[in-house]
């Protein structure tokens, strides 16, 4: 230990020799700099205080300073500084608030063999998701509007509220409404609402194309172009409801109905098959029954590859 | 839910089919013959056959499954059967006109 303090009070003294030699030296001109750089340091101390009362000295002289004006009243001065903390506690709530309810968004997915998911929004309205569709709704809905957004093909059945709009965002168009119940099938840049009961307003999402849509009225959204007509199919909502009525139906509109409620794929071996007329009812039957009523109705015969059905003649 | 199948040639190469699901009468679901043999009254003046099975099927709880272009649905006709077996209205009003 003392041998190293030794070697260190060395090494400094040998260090401060070789600084005094370097400074004493042929180097006179860089001693003057360094010295002239110690009294700019020490001449340009700032005295503040010093400077603010000149400054409110001559505001003074120059009547630019009211002393006894509103703003120096102490009673102002509190009541400013609670204005301030309250607005801010405020203003940080609502922006707090809003940001929270964004990033609470809940998301239900159907996958592809899942269908009638039932979903129970903040509002206690119901929303019915078909097979390959997804939902997305905020934890809780804001004061003025009640906004989800969809995927697919959903059933709505909406609590009334005429003072917060239900809206549905389906990508190329927007369904409003104040408490009905409708089905939305979205997809292929087609937005179709079916109507159950109530009323229904239907625009596109650049707001140009817009219409009111009531029971029974099918209303599509197509390249910003809308349409409506009246429902004449009762297999519309057969996805939800199981339920399937045919009544004098061509084989055709029939297989048709079947591949979009029960995702099965059915193939005829000839046309002829096709046009063959069917009257019938089936309630939450599975493919494989139906399949084997349309063959015994018709004489026909079955057999499945997978999930394909191929209907023929026996 | 019990399938149950009535069939009848009718011509030399067509078989007509009608089909019986059963879904709402628990009480007719124990053999094919008795669902034919099920007794019920009808009286219809100037309907459809399809108006005829609808009224058939609200009674009896069976719905009806058939080939539209045999069955002749919009067929007018008028039934009146008094506590007569089900083959009976089936018989005289739908495959023997």
């Amino acid at each position: 230990m003392k041998k190293e303090e030794k070697n260190n009070e060395n090494m400094k003294g040998k260090e401060r020799m070789m600084f005094d030699e370097f400074l004493s030296g042929q180097n006179r001109s860089i001693q003057k700099y360094w010295k002239d750089m110690d009294d700019i340091g020490r001449s340009t101390k700032v005295d503040v205080d010093k400077a603010w009362d000149k400054l409110y000295n001559r505001l003074e002289e120059d009547k630019l300073l009211r002393k006894n004006g509103v703003l120096f009243n102490p009673v102002f001065r509190i009541a400013a500084s609670l204005i301030l903390i309250f607005g801010l506690t405020f203003t940080g709530l609502y922006i707090g608030t809003n940001i929270f309810e964004k990033s609470n968004t809940n998301t239900v997915t159907a996958g592809i063999e899942q269908k009638n998911v039932e979903v129970t929004l903040p509002d206690g309205s119901k929303v019915f998701l078909n097979r390959n569709s997804k939902i997305e709704y905020p934890e809780k809905f804001s004061r003025q509007i009640r906004s989800v957004k969809l995927q697919g093909e959903a059933f709505f059945d909406i609590e009334s509220n005429t003072g917060r709009p239900f809206v549905v965002d389906a990508g190329t168009a927007n369904i409003t409404v104040l408490g009905t119940s409708f089905n939305v099938n979205t997809g292929h840049n087609r937005v179709e609402v079916f109507v159950t009961s109530g009323k229904v307003m239907l625009s596109s999402n650049s707001g140009n194309q817009s219409i009111t849509l009531e029971q029974g009225d099918v209303g599509a959204i197509l390249d910003n172009y809308a349409s409506k007509t009246a429902n004449t199919d009762p297999n519309y909502l057969s996805w939800k409801t199981e339920i399937l009525r045919f009544e004098g139906d061509s084989l055709g509109k029939v297989l048709h109905d079947l591949k979009r409620v029960h995702n099965i794929n059915i193939e005829t071996r000839s046309e002829e098959i096709n046009n063959l007329r069917f009257t019938s009812v089936f309630d939450n039957q599975s493919p494989d029954t139906i399949i084997r009523i349309i063959c015994t109705t018709f004489n026909l015969e079955y057999y499945k590859e997978g999930n394909i059905y191929f209907l023929d003649k026996k | 839910m019990n399938v149950l199948t009535y069939g009848k040639h009718i011509a030399r190469f067509k078989r007509l089919v009608i089909i019986f699901l059963v879904i709402t009468c628990p009480v007719f679901t124990h053999a094919q013959q008795n669902v034919l043999d099920t007794r019920l009254s009808l009286k219809l003046t100037d309907v459809s056959i399809a108006n005829v099975l609808k009224s058939v099927s609200r009674k009896t709880g069976y719905n009806f499954t058939y080939d539209t272009d045999l069955i002749e649905p919009e067929r007018i006709t008028s039934v009146r059967m008094d506590n007569q077996p089900l083959r009976n209205i089936l018989d005289t009003n739908i495959l023997l006109s």
